[in-house]
Order: structure tokens, then C-alpha cells, then sequence
């Protein structure tokens, strides 16, 4: 109940505050529209002139597709990885702005001195930063699938709506958007000035950018099986970096020191 | 229901608060007085396990402070020193969003939010952010979200400071009607009328506790109990009359007025006047000059000046 009642309070002043609530939601949905945009113009292409080029080879792993189907693979494998990095990122200031929020505001002493307990916090405050982004994402993607069923053929539309994809945006997304906003509250209470806290926050994202870029390049391939055991790595740091942002909480020094 | 045993927090080797030991009964309201700095909002940290004591020990309605600090926190309600409200929320949600973390249900929640808000007369903007609400209206928001959960002990930190004089005289009203109530308020002011009307006991603090009891025992500790009598024709043999009566503890001249220290001026009174009147004086006023709680408390200050 307190968890909720906090993730409802956040969730309101997001929805009251629309320049942070198009912050988080309007990337993802721009994105979709720029990425149709474009498969739009290579449907027109392949219409004009039969084909598409690459200024990139084509990967040995697309060999056996038709060249116009590898190269929209190849580019669609970009796309769909800004659909797994945008929960990531975009929370991450909202969460670094957590914690200082509150005690900008002074309402941060009345919070705790209710009987809401510091995991209790920072996980309601964590997801309530995280899920508008992740639901964004996940509409854009679905959105993004629609539209492409109309542009793309059979075989591409196949590798759009592949089981390993949808899985990474469905599951494998929403924990790595966990672990960036858990690491953005553990900057936001650890450091009394906001714009430190995001700068802060942003480095821990470099990590989770290089295993996105690895399996955008072929160096991790995206099996099932990969995709599983990511996702149970990614939710064991989860609760890691949690349990690290609840022992890392310092009330006191928050309460009686940061001005 | 608040006890405190040699309660001390350091801050960087520095005491903030220096071995304070209180008992403050049920139904008490206890004014904690003491300038800038003494280390009231510091105690009222600690009672409210906010923050732990450097070494010490404290019980707030029978749970002890680092042991049961859940129980704590669910049986208290706190006034801050600032409001620190949701801005972007109304006065209904702020208040319905902490009564969710007291674990109320939504009907309980519903009748006290409504209750609280229309004692404060501030039903009509319930739906209002509170952003745009007056320092006063915050301030009266901030009281109700202390009081939803319905705590036995209240903790006040200046609750009338910066108001303008018509919503501090509301707020007082208010926490006079708390005291019928049965709650313990424990109520950190600088405002001495406002302690001296509200509060059964005070205590003054400078780091460590000077002093602790009813503002009329340390008035009478300090300066004793005196009785000015106004005379139209005061002579000088009527001053060395009064001077002589064996009940009088000193007396002096100033104008046309004696002002004489008595130790029970309820029955030494009369004798008084009577022996002024056998000597032909035309009493014009007899009262008790009473030294104000702002006397008492600056004195109480100037005597634990550190040298």
C-alpha cells in the first residue's frame, strides 16, 4: 500500500508537470514515426529501382536474404535498439532527480517520518520513473510493428516481430530501465546537487550502451536462450543494486546536512 | 509518553543536543523553547527517529527510540518547520497520499481528510493545488497531514512562525482544541505568549535542558511573587512601615507605587493593605506584578550564558 501510494503521488506530479511527462514519453513515439518515415522512403526505393544499397557489407548472417530485405534488416536491427535503450535513458533524470527533489521541496521529513521504510521509497520511486518510459516503449514498438506490416515484406516484418526481440523489449528493456533508475536514486541520494546526481546517473548507463551496441553488431548474438540468461542477470543486479541503494540511504546525513 | 534519558546527539564532535532527560505525561502540552540553534529541532529528530542519538536512550508512547522506531513513526504526527507539501497536488491528495502510508483505509481516509479539512476551513479548496494555497493555508495542510492517523503525540516545530497574526491566532485555536483531545504536543517555539497560553509545562533548552516546569513555577523561582500597591499620598513612614511587617521580603518606592515581595501574597495581602490604611494611605490599586514569560525565559538564558 505505501509502495502504491507513493508510485500514484510520483505518477500525478509527472502528469501535472507535462514538460517532464513529454520528456518521457514523446522520444520513443518520435522515433516511431522517424523509423516509419524511413521505411517508407526504402518501400519507394525498392519500387523505383527493384533493390536497395549498402554502403555497410551486409553481415554473413543476413547472407541468404534478398538484398533489399537484408539491408532493411540490417538498419531495422538499429531501430529496434533504440527501443530497448530509450527506457533506459530516459528515466534516468527523472530518478536522479528523486530523492533532491524531495528535499528541495522539504517534503522529504514528513515522508520519513512516516512509517514507509527506505526500500519501500526508493523501489516505488525507481519504478514510478521507470514505467511511463517502458510503456512508451512497448506502444512505440507495437506501433512501430504496425505500421511496418504495411511497408515491409513478410520476411522483414518476421525479423521485426522475432521472439528475441519482442522478449528484449517485453522483458529484457523494462530490467535494464530498472537498473538505471535504481542507480539514478542511489545518485540522487547520495549527492545534494541534481545536476551531479544526472551526470553521475548517466555514466552507469554506459555499461548497459555497450551490451546494446554488442548485440546490435552480431557480438552477442540474440538467442533465446542469450536473452534468458540476460534476463536473469539483469534481474539479480537489479536486486543487487537495490539492496546497494538501500544500504547506501543515508537519512541522517540527507536530513541534517544537505541544505 | 515521551521519556528521554541523558539524550545526546553529536554533530562533527560537536553536541547539538547534551544529556536532555524529560518525562512528559499523556495529554501534555509541552512547550520546548530556546533560541536558534539549541537543538529543539535536533530533539524532535531524534523523538521521531529520524535521526539516532549519539548515546542516550528515549521512549515516545511506550516504544523506544533505534528499537521500535516503526511503531514510532505510525504512533506520531510531525509538523515540520516548513510545510513541505506536494505543490503540483491538491490539499486532498497531499493529505490522502500520507493517510495511504499510515496504512488508513479509503473510508477512513475519506472522513478524516474531510473532517481535518473542514476544521480548517479549507473544505471549499479541497480540489486546489496546494501551490497555489497561502503560507497559512499550506501551514493548516501541513497540521491536518499531522493529525489524519490520529497519533497520540504530536510533535509541532513553530507551527505559527511567519504567519500573519489572524491564521497564527487559527492555528493556536486549533492546537488549543488538541489539548482537549488527550493528545501529548510537544510544541518547539519562539513565540512565549504563544507557550505561556498553550502549555501546561515548558522547558528551556541551550544544548543541554536550563530549565523544566509550569511557566508559573519559574516565574515564581526567578523573581518571587510581588504586590505593587499605588498610593495617592505615599509617604516615607509608610515605607518603613511595610518594611517592617515581618512577612515582608523586601519592598521598594517607584513614584507613587510600593512594590513589595511576598512569599503568599493570597494571605499577606490583606495585611498589607490594612497597615498602609491604618496609616492614613488612600490605596488607589493593589496587583500582582507579574514578570513575563519572555522575562523569565531571557533570564533563564542570561544565567546559562557560558562564560
Amino acid at each position: 500500500m505505501r509502495v502504491r501510494a507513493i508510485i500514484d503521488k510520483e505518477w500525478e506530479e509527472i502528469v501535472r508537470n507535462r514538460s517532464v511527462f513529454w520528456s518521457l514519453v514523446l522520444l520513443p513515439l518520435v522515433l516511431t514515426v522517424i523509423f516509419l518515415a524511413i521505411l517508407f522512403f526504402m518501400r519507394l526505393e525498392v519500387q523505383r529501382t527493384g533493390s536497395l544499397r549498402s554502403n555497410s557489407p551486409i553481415p554473413a548472417h543476413l547472407a541468404g536474404y534478398r538484398p533489399a530485405d537484408a539491408v532493411q534488416i540490417m538498419i531495422l536491427n538499429q531501430f529496434l535498439m533504440y527501443f530497448l535503450m530509450a527506457p533506459m535513458a530516459l528515466p534516468i533524470y527523472v530518478a536522479a532527480h528523486s530523492i533532491i527533489g524531495e528535499k528541495q521541496a522539504r517534503s522529504l521529513e514528513p515522508l520519513l517520518a512516516t512509517p514507509v521504510r527506505t526500500w519501500e521509497l526508493l523501489f516505488a520511486k525507481s519504478v514510478a520513473a521507470a514505467v511511463p518510459p517502458i510503456i512508451a516503449a512497448w506502444v512505440s514498438y507495437g506501433l512501430f510493428a504496425l505500421g511496418a506490416s504495411f511497408l515491409v515484406s513478410p520476411v522483414v516484418l518476421a525479423e521485426i516481430l522475432h521472439p528475441a526481440w519482442v522478449l528484449s523489449v517485453v522483458i529484457l528493456s523494462p530490467l535494464f530501465a530498472m537498473l538505471s533508475v535504481f542507480v539514478g536514486v542511489i545518485a540522487s541520494s547520495r549527492m545534494n546537487d541534481p545536476r551531479a546526481a544526472q551526470q553521475w546517473s548517466a555514466v552507469f548507463l554506459v555499461p548497459a550502451i555497450a551490451a546494446g551496441m554488442a548485440m546490435m553488431f552480431g557480438v552477442i548474438r540474440m538467442s533465446l536462450l542469450t536473452l534468458l540468461l540476460g534476463a536473469i542477470v539483469v534481474a539479480i543486479a537489479d536486486a543487487v543494486v537495490l539492496w546497494f541503494a538501500v544500504r547506501l540511504f543515508q537519512r541522517e546525513v540527507i536530513l541534517t546536512r544537505w541544505r | 509518553m515521551i521519556r528521554t534519558q541523558g539524550l545526546t546527539r553529536h554533530f562533527n564532535g560537536r553536541a547539538a543536543v547534551d544529556d536532555l532527560d524529560l518525562e512528559i505525561g499523556r495529554g501534555e502540552v509541552f512547550g520546548f523553547l530556546g533560541p536558534n540553534g539549541a537543538g529543539k529541532t535536533t530533539t524532535v529528530r531524534l523523538l521521531c527517529c529520524l535521526i539516532a542519538p549519539t548515546r542516550g536512550r528515549a521512549w515516545v508512547n511506550g516504544f523506544e527510540v533505534g528499537v521500535d522506531s516503526d511503531a514510532i513513526r505510525a504512533s506520531v504526527g510531525i509538523l515540520t518547520e516548513t510545510p513541505g507539501l506536494y505543490d503540483r497536488l491538491s490539499a486532498e491528495r497531499n493529505l490522502d497520499i500520507f493517510a495511504r502510508l499510515y496504512g488508513m483505509s479509503a473510508s477512513e481516509r475519506e472522513a478524516q481528510i474531510k473532517r481535518y479539512l473542514q476544521m480548517l476551513d479549507l473544505w471549499e479548496k479541497r480540489r486546489e493545488p496546494v501551490g497555489t494555497f497561502s503560507k497559512g493555508m499550506r501551514q493548516k495542510v501541513a497540521l491536518a497531514r499531522a493529525l489524519l492517523h490520529e497519533p497520540p503525540v504530536l510533535f509541532l516545530d513553530e507551527p505559527t512562525a511567519g504567519l500573519d497574526p489572524e491564521v497564527a491566532k487559527t492555528v493556536r485555536d486549533f492546537i488549543a482544541e488538541l489539548r482537549g483531545e488527550g493528545r501529548t504536543i510537544f510544541l518547539c517555539t519562539h513565540n512565549l505568549d504563544e507557550a505561556e497560553r498553550l502549555c501546561n509545562r515548558i522547558a528551556v533548552l541551550r544544548t543541554r535542558l536550563i530549565a523544566v516546569d509550569t511557566p508559573e513555577s519559574l516565574r515564581r523561582r526567578l523573581f518571587g511573587r510581588r504586590t505593587v500597591v499605588r498610593v495617592r499620598n505615599l509617604a516615607p513612614e509608610m515605607v518603613r512601615a511595610v518594611a517592617g511587617l515581618p512577612f515582608v521580603q523586601h519592598v521598594s518606592q517607584e513614584g507613587a507605587q510600593l512594590v513589595v515581595d511576598l512569599g503568599d501574597p493570597e494571605e499577606q495581602n490583606p495585611a498589607l493593605v490594612n497597615c498602609l490604611v491604618g496609616l492614613g494611605a488612600e490605596v488607589q490599586f493593589v496587583t500582582e506584578l507579574r514578570h513575563s514569560l519572555e522575562e523569565v525565559y531571557l533570564t533563564l538564558l542570561e544565567e546559562e550564558k557560558p562564560a
